[in-house]
């Protein structure tokens, strides 16, 4: 058990990636704090850890609510004492031209996936400079590195994450928490799910994708579970892509040489 | 923490005579992998192999040049009359010297990017075709912050730019037969080469840049373990730097963060 004894929040718990980070966690011994804005999927994932024997709590909050935000720490401190690991996953996701993006979309895309990680990343510090210790893992996207078409907004704020991730690193070194951030591949989620069938002629396939499958929710949990674990105690300010590879492909997709 | 990830699994360490190499050898071992230790100098990776075996452990010991072809080649083909396999190789063999460029002879330069760069070239050259022959293999490059930002010399940095570059290029042609190519990136690591250096004035100044401090040999073992094991299979093509937040950005100090709160 690499987490025995720790206390981790974990955003947008209620599905997908954020579902099996959780699920890892505490499968490795952490009290899994599961927040998601749905309070009945929290639950149901908190059931699920509970069910194998894992302690969890569901608690709901939109992250991008300065109230509901601090509420979610209060709370956690209030059941388990303290917070040693931080994973911001909460975010959302929608398919849109850029010529037809609207103001309200892109306020409500970075509200939840920006700004949501930098009020909880405070909420949660301010706990964690006092116990001098803490693990705060971000989850950005390759959206974050390289443009996507029809994530404008998406990408902006996953931008964002990595360099939030940077300074976060550097400012609370002192206090021996670590930033870092972890930029999933294609993902099969809820989520993606979601944006593909909206479009799903614009989906080219996992073909390209060097190794030649999507990731799973667990490949991303194992990279998160690694971070927030002593064994990646010097490692701050990084971002880790876990995408099959899709990151070194050469942009004219050279093919490999059989 | 005892886990045992490299259950059947066969791991060559170069340079595993000493510091991190010797370090990633007993780790591997303790978790059950049987290790091929090579190093230039055999009396070291004797030592390293004696530690393994004296706590039952499994391991070999091969004299190994990484520049030398020959020697390289021989390293796999003792791998595998030991073992029958190789599924992790850790390009850990290098050497390092601080230098300006109006310093650095040609000489030194082809010494220390036949070991850094060409060496790790080498290496995967023999050991990669019998991984493919398995569909499996875990390669990491053990790179430097000085191929991520500009320090220490020109010919190290270019060899570890260009193994970070050539980790790039190994994960995309080998995907196709699951080896996973990642490499990790030190910073300022606490050694007894700068022991001098870390105790002076001018490395506690240094020791403040890095938001966590000096780093340890501990730090950078799990890294590499995590890069070896089925935790981190889709992640290919990396490079990892573990330096406690040193590359990420720059503190400017205190007067930087008080600036406008006024005077102190």
């Amino acid at each position: 058990m690499r987490l025995e004894g720790q206390v981790a929040i974990v955003t947008g718990a209620g599905q997908g990636i954020g579902r099996a980070i959780a699920k890892t966690l505490a499968g490795e011994g952490a009290a899994v704090v599961v927040n998601d804005i749905d309070l009945e999927k929290a639950s149901k994932v908190a059931e699920e850890i509970k069910a194998q024997g894992g302690k969890a709590l569901p608690i709901k909050a939109d992250v991008s609510k300065r109230d509901e935000v601090n509420n979610l720490v209060k709370e956690t401190l209030a059941s388990f004492q303290k917070v040693d690991i931080l994973v911001n996953n909460a975010g959302i996701a929608k398919l849109t031209p850029s010529l037809e993006l609207d103001e309200e979309q892109w306020d409500s895309t970075i509200d939840t996936n920006l700004k949501g990680q930098f009020l909880c990343s405070q909420a949660v510090a301010r706990h964690m400079v006092e116990q001098k210790r803490g693990k705060i893992i971000n989850i950005a996207s390759l959206a974050a590195h390289i443009g996507t078409p029809g994530l404008l907004a998406y990408s902006a704020s996953k931008g964002g994450v990595v360099q939030l991730t940077k300074v976060l690193a550097v400012e609370w070194g002192k206090h021996n928490i670590t930033v870092n951030a972890v930029s999933p591949g294609f993902t099969i989620t809820e989520l993606v799910k979601s944006v593909f069938e909206e479009r799903p002629d614009v989906f080219e396939g996992v073909d390209r994708i060097p190794l030649k499958r999507p990731a799973t929710p667990e490949d991303i949990a194992n990279t998160v579970l690694f971070l927030a674990s002593p064994e990646s105690d010097y490692v701050s300010g990084q971002v880790i892509a876990v995408d099959g590879g899709t990151l070194s492909i050469h942009p004219r997709m050279v093919k490999p040489l059989e | 923490m005892e886990r045992k990830r490299f259950i059947d699994k066969v791991a060559i360490v170069t340079g595993g005579g000493s510091g991190l190499g010797r370090a990633l050898c007993y780790s591997f071992a303790e978790e059950s992998a049987s290790v091929v230790c090579s190093d230039i100098n055999i009396d070291a990776a004797k030592e390293t192999v004696s530690g393994i075996t004296n706590s039952r452990g499994k391991a070999i010991s091969v004299k190994v040049d990484v520049s030398s072809a020959n020697d390289v080649e021989n390293m796999a083909k003792a791998a595998i009359k030991e073992y029958g396999k190789i599924d992790i190789l850790i390009n850990n063999a290098g050497i390092a010297a601080r230098q300006g460029l109006l310093d650095t002879k040609e000489e030194t330069w082809d010494t220390m990017t036949a070991v850094d760069l060409k060496g790790p070239f080498l290496v995967a050259k023999a050991v990669i075709p019998y991984m493919m022959e398995r569909d499996y293999g875990k390669i990491v490059n053990i790179a430097s912050v000085a191929g991520v930002v500009g320090c220490v010399s020109s010919a190290y940095t270019a060899s570890k730019a260009g193994l970070i570059g050539m980790t790039r290029v190994w994960a995309l042609e080998f995907a196709p037969y699951r080896i996973c190519v990642n490499s990790v990136a030190p910073g300022f690591f606490a050694t007894p080469i700068n022991e001098a250096l870390r105790k002076s004035p001018l490395g506690e100044k240094l020791a403040k840049q890095v938001p966590l401090g000096f780093g340890k040999v501990e730090h950078i073992v799990p890294v590499v373990l995590f890069l070896s094991s089925s935790e981190s299979d889709y992640v290919t093509g990396q490079c990892l730097v573990v330096d406690g937040g040193l590359s990420g950005t720059r503190d400017f100090g205190p007067e930087y963060w008080g600036f406008d709160k006024g005077k102190k």
